[in-house]
């Protein structure tokens, strides 16, 4: 991609620098020569002056001609001097936005003055540093003077620290400023002095170069601290940097900052250019903890927020429980417990609130009405349903004798007040223990089971469950229940796993064949120990009833 | 549960597959009672449905309840074995019209 830039595509210096430049690439190119040519730009020469006596060079004694300056600073100084006024040159306001242009020398001027400060700490060329460190980044304003349709990523790349952003700036550009300051480098006679290290400042290299370039990566990071909107997290990021390659101390680098951003307006000055007025370090870190301070006190806000819902939401779902533990409450009393009746039952529910129930009562004639049944679905509105029918049962079977009309005045009660489809499989009986004689009537629900020894019997369904349809006769049929027992049981029972397996209806039968010999009260306290341990495919509710006969 | 509705010439289809229990009827009764308010002819498809548990027989009761009511067709198609098994066990083969 950087072969696509050809050298007439790279914008020149004014013609005085360029010759300055190319004079002093002769190492005994004498003083009068540069005075000569420098003078022959009045506007350079009175740039020079007034840089030389401003206050960035700090001199008590005010230097008034040009041969003055060349014997004071010396000719390597002056021709730097001309590159740093010069190069300012180089790009006019129409070439970009002008603030644009004020950010970008606002940042290469933090990294010359980070530059300058470095180097006359570690006894380096303070002005040869601060040459370089202006134009550091050159290569970079030239690529997007170059790509301007890529000119607005250059405030998303200024916000990256320095081997960050040039990772960003080289899929952003396909290139590198440091390819394209090599090419100006050679086609200006800039000094090695100065491309080299330049060109390697992003991995520096061992050799005479090795110092200034290390000033110059620190230059980078000093620079991005000032310029970041996150001060704090780039000045941590940097002391790492630092005391990683320059074995800077965090004290240190704190004061290097300090001193850099307070010198930066007097380079600018010295410079002609004018940058906004820059916020010292010292402020800019007050500021930022201000900031963080705020952050941290929204997230408190948002903490204390957060407390008081979960607080509230616990105080809702307290008090929902309290509801449903009554409504459990309420529900488990309306189960039957006569002792002195041959029915035994039991029903462990998913929920708190079950879909399941029994019921059994002794009727005036001495003989014992009981049902089992499952409402569909799960959970309240499964429970609500139960409880209606347990409440018909209950209180119908007192006053009417036949089951068949019983059960039949139910279901068109259930029927007129349906809603969702809900329905109820129903099993009832009636027993009567002075003769044996059984009657059962199965309304959609698993066939009730007659056991006695070895032998078992299915009352399969004769009808629909109960809710459905109102034109249903639902027929009973009759058996003597003699040495044996009558067994109810919705589906959790059979589709509940023991042993890793699901019981099914043939594993429920042969389990209850095994216990055929003991009483149905202590059938009934081992199938609940073992129906309590099981799981069922569905959480369902496992309901048992037992009627014992003689 | 994955439901597919296909609307044909003068019914519209509503094929079902998977298990069909307490977690999935709600959303299986919510898209029955879209098609029943349009009073169009239902067939429920339920060749690839493997498990059914009595809140998804509620809906189809009540899809055939609505039915009635709306004096529009409903029926079972393609009835698999173990939804059948459930079916004729509560006897509700003698109601839900089947095809």
């Amino acid at each position: 991609m950087i072969e696509s830039i050809k050298p007439t595509d790279l914008p020149s210096p004014p013609q005085t620098a360029l010759n300055v430049l190319q004079a002093c690439s002769d190492d005994s190119v004498d003083f009068s020569v540069i005075s000569a040519i420098v003078t022959n730009d009045p506007q350079l020469t009175a740039e020079v002056l007034r840089m030389v006596n401003s206050a960035f060079y700090a001199r008590s004694d005010a230097i008034s001609s040009l041969n003055r300056a060349i014997s004071v600073i010396g000719v390597k100084s002056l021709r730097n001097l001309c590159l740093c006024l010069s190069v300012k040159e180089v790009f006019s306001a129409t070439d970009f936005d002008a603030g644009f242009l004020n950010d970008f020398w606002t940042d290469s001027i933090f990294r010359a003055v980070a530059a300058r400060h470095l180097a006359e700490l570690s006894g380096k060329d303070a002005d040869e540093c601060f040459t370089a460190g202006l134009l550091q980044d050159f290569g970079l304003l030239v690529l997007i003077f170059l790509y301007p349709d890529k000119a607005g990523s250059w405030y998303s790349l200024r916000q990256l620290d320095p081997e960050f952003r040039l990772t960003k700036e080289l899929s952003v550009f396909k290139q590198s400023h440091i390819d394209v300051f090599k090419m100006i480098g050679q086609q200006w006679s800039l000094p090695p002095s100065i491309v080299m290290p330049v060109s390697e400042h992003h991995q520096c290299q061992q050799g005479d170069n090795a110092g200034v370039c290390q000033i110059l990566n620190a230059a980078d990071w000093f620079a991005y601290v000032i310029t970041s909107d996150n001060v704090k997290e780039a000045s941590a990021a940097c002391k790492q940097q630092m005391a990683a390659s320059m074995s800077l101390s965090a004290e240190k680098v704190d004061a290097c900052l300090s001193a850099i951003s307070s010198s930066v307006n007097q380079a600018a000055d010295a410079l002609g250019i004018d940058i906004s007025q820059v916020t010292e370090y010292d402020e800019l870190l007050k500021k930022s903890n201000i900031r963080l301070a705020e952050d941290n006190l929204s997230i408190q806000e948002l903490n204390w927020q957060l407390q008081e819902t979960i607080s509230e939401r616990d105080k809702l779902a307290a008090a929902l429980q309290q509801e449903i533990e009554l409504a459990t409450e309420i529900q488990e009393s309306l189960l039957p417990d006569n002792e002195n009746l041959p029915v035994y039952a039991f029903n462990l529910a998913a929920r708190q609130l079950s879909g399941d129930f029994y019921d059994y009562q002794q009727c005036s004639d001495g003989s014992i009405l009981f049902c089992l049944a499952d409402v569909s679905g799960k959970g309240v509105n499964a429970s609500l349903l139960m409880v209606k029918v347990s409440s018909l049962f209950h209180c119908l079977g007192k006053y009417i004798g036949d089951l068949e009309k019983l059960v039949k005045m139910i279901n068109i009660e259930l029927v007129e007040t349906s809603i969702r489809g809900m329905f109820v499989t129903f099993v009832c009986g009636k027993y009567n223990p002075a003769n044996g004689k059984l009657e059962v009537i199965n309304a959609g629900h698993l066939p009730a089971l007659i056991i006695s020894g070895e032998n078992t019997l299915r009352v399969s369904s004769s009808s629909i469950p109960l809710g459905i349809e109102k034109k249903v006769d639902f027929k009973s049929e009759c058996y003597i229940l003699k040495q044996a027992c009558l067994y109810l049981y919705s589906d959790g029972i059979t589709e509940s796993v023991i042993d890793g397996q699901e019981l099914g209806l043939d594993g429920f039968v042969g389990l209850l064949k095994k216990m055929s010999s003991v009483s149905a009260a202590d059938q009934l306290k081992q199938l609940k120990e073992k129906f309590a341990s099981a799981s069922t495919r569905s959480h369902d509710d496992m309901t048992l009833l037992i009627v014992e006969g003689n | 549960m994955k439901y597919e509705i296909a609307k044909k010439n003068s019914f519209t289809l509503l094929s079902l597959s998977g298990d069909i229990d307490l977690h999935s009827s709600s959303e299986l009764r919510k898209q029955i009672l879209d098609i029943c308010k349009t009073k169009a002819p239902l067939h429920i498809d339920l060749q690839q449905v493997s498990y059914l548990d009595s809140s998804g027989v509620a809906c189809f009761v009540e899809a055939y309840q609505l039915s009635k009511k709306n004096n529009s067709e409903f029926c079972l198609i393609n009835i698999s074995k173990p939804v059948m098994q459930v079916i004729k066990l509560a006897r509700l083969d003698s109601v839900f019209p089947i095809k």
